[in-house]
């Protein structure tokens, strides 16, 4: 029989599994003994039974959160996670110099690019009738009315008088219809003889039509 | 991984005492779970790493809140002498083993037993009792040595047996007898004490 005693501490170590062999077999030896022994048997048994009762106290308490706050944690998490994710990703270069004016100057000079566009296409139609009417050709109007000239010429048009009309009303005999109105615009139906035989023209003017007659 | 939320709280609301402190840890645990799982090596249990993260993200929590509150749990502070010991059984005392787990009352008992240990005394309870951790892997979630995490779990036992006998206020007269009277005999002593 050992003659040594036991410690409550070493009770607790065994308990735990955490002596060394030679004092796990004192541990044991003195647990056998019968004075000893249903008291140590007691004390660890007492360690058994707080162990299982702080579980269950601390399982009770974990069943009382309810799902939905767990799962309000786990929403928290995934956005925690792809903030991380966001952060690690390789951030976009940084534009240049020159995109970076492009891009303050572009809600000004789009609208100015527009309204130039427009403004050259205008330019182009009138300086069409400007080229047209520098040179009229009086003995073959025929080409002039049906096959406008496509030189685009800008700076002209502005030198063209205004009074100036940019397609010269022909000199030409009545036909058989002698007038015509569409769209508010007014016409003369009229031929003229030249080189190569009679031509009819139709004559259209931006005059308006009158009231009554926009009935037609 | 939604399986061990609960398991995780458990364990966090024994170190922290807080529902919504505990449920931080939960969160942070499995923000920590995804970021280090390629680092995960796979020598111990999942389950095991798991706890470890979670332990040291409670042992953390409670160094910075010690901080705030400007109050340092020393081991001595609540070790209550050499009186009485283990020889108190609150739980063994109220019958039956199985059904004494179950009963509300104790299982109240036991919370606000825990209520009342220190951060220190607390924290290796729950590592021991609950998570099964080994003196040693105590000690490096600690910063201390085997030895004192074996006196101090020795001490928090004790401390956590008196104080269910308080809130209990059951402890039979024949085992509190023999405590006093028959430790010569039995030849169980206290830490210090050596008996022949």
């Amino acid at each position: 029989m050992t003659t040594r005693t036991i410690s409550e501490q070493q009770l607790s170590a065994y308990f735990d599994g955490e002596l060394e062999p030679a004092e796990r077999a004192e541990v044991e030896q003195w647990l056998a003994r019968d004075a000893a022994g249903p008291r140590g048997k007691a004390l660890l048994g007492e360690l058994g039974l707080m162990r299982d009762a702080l579980g269950a106290s601390l399982n009770a308490e974990a069943a009382r959160v309810p799902e939905a706050r767990f799962e309000q944690i786990w929403d928290e998490i995934d956005r925690a996670l792809d903030r991380e994710t966001a952060a690690h990703q390789p951030a976009a270069p940084s534009p240049s110099l020159w995109a970076r004016a492009l891009g303050m100057i572009r809600p000004v000079w789009m609208p100015v690019a527009a309204t130039a566009g427009v403004t050259a296409v205008l330019v182009a139609v009138v300086s069409s009738g400007a080229v047209t009417t520098s040179e009229p050709d009086a003995n073959t109007p025929e080409v002039a009315a049906s096959k406008p000239a496509p030189t685009v010429a800008p700076a002209p048009v502005l030198a063209v008088a205004p009074e100036e009309p940019a397609f010269p009303e022909p000199e030409m005999r009545e036909a058989e219809i002698e007038r015509i109105e569409f769209s508010g615009k007014q016409g003369r139906i009229g031929t003229i003889e030249g080189k190569r035989g009679t031509t009819t023209v139709i004559w259209v003017s931006d005059e308006d039509a009158g009231p009554g007659e926009r009935s037609l | 991984m939604q399986r061990y939320q609960r398991k995780v709280y458990s364990v966090a609301y024994g170190f922290l005492r807080n529902q919504e402190d505990a449920l931080d840890v939960v969160q942070e645990s499995f923000i920590k779970v995804h970021r280090y799982l390629g680092n995960f090596e796979g020598n111990s249990s999942f389950y095991t790493w798991l706890y470890r993260i979670v332990t040291n993200l409670c042992i953390d929590h409670i160094r910075k809140n010690k901080r705030h509150r400007e109050l340092e749990f020393d081991d001595g502070l609540r070790h209550d002498g050499e009186d009485g010991g283990m020889a108190a059984m609150p739980l063994s005392s109220l019958g039956d083993p199985a059904q004494v787990v179950q009963r509300r009352e104790i299982l109240d008992a036991v919370q606000d037993g825990l209520q009342y240990l220190s951060d220190k005394h607390r924290a290796v309870i729950i590592m021991r009792e609950l998570q099964g951790m080994s003196y040693e892997e105590m000690a490096q979630a600690m910063k201390c040595s085997k030895g004192t995490i074996m006196s101090r779990l020795f001490h928090a036992r004790r401390n956590m047996q008196k104080l269910l006998t308080e809130r209990l206020g059951y402890v039979p007269s024949s085992l509190a007898d023999e405590t006093h009277e028959d430790r010569g005999a039995d030849g169980v002593a206290t830490p210090q004490a050596v008996l022949p």
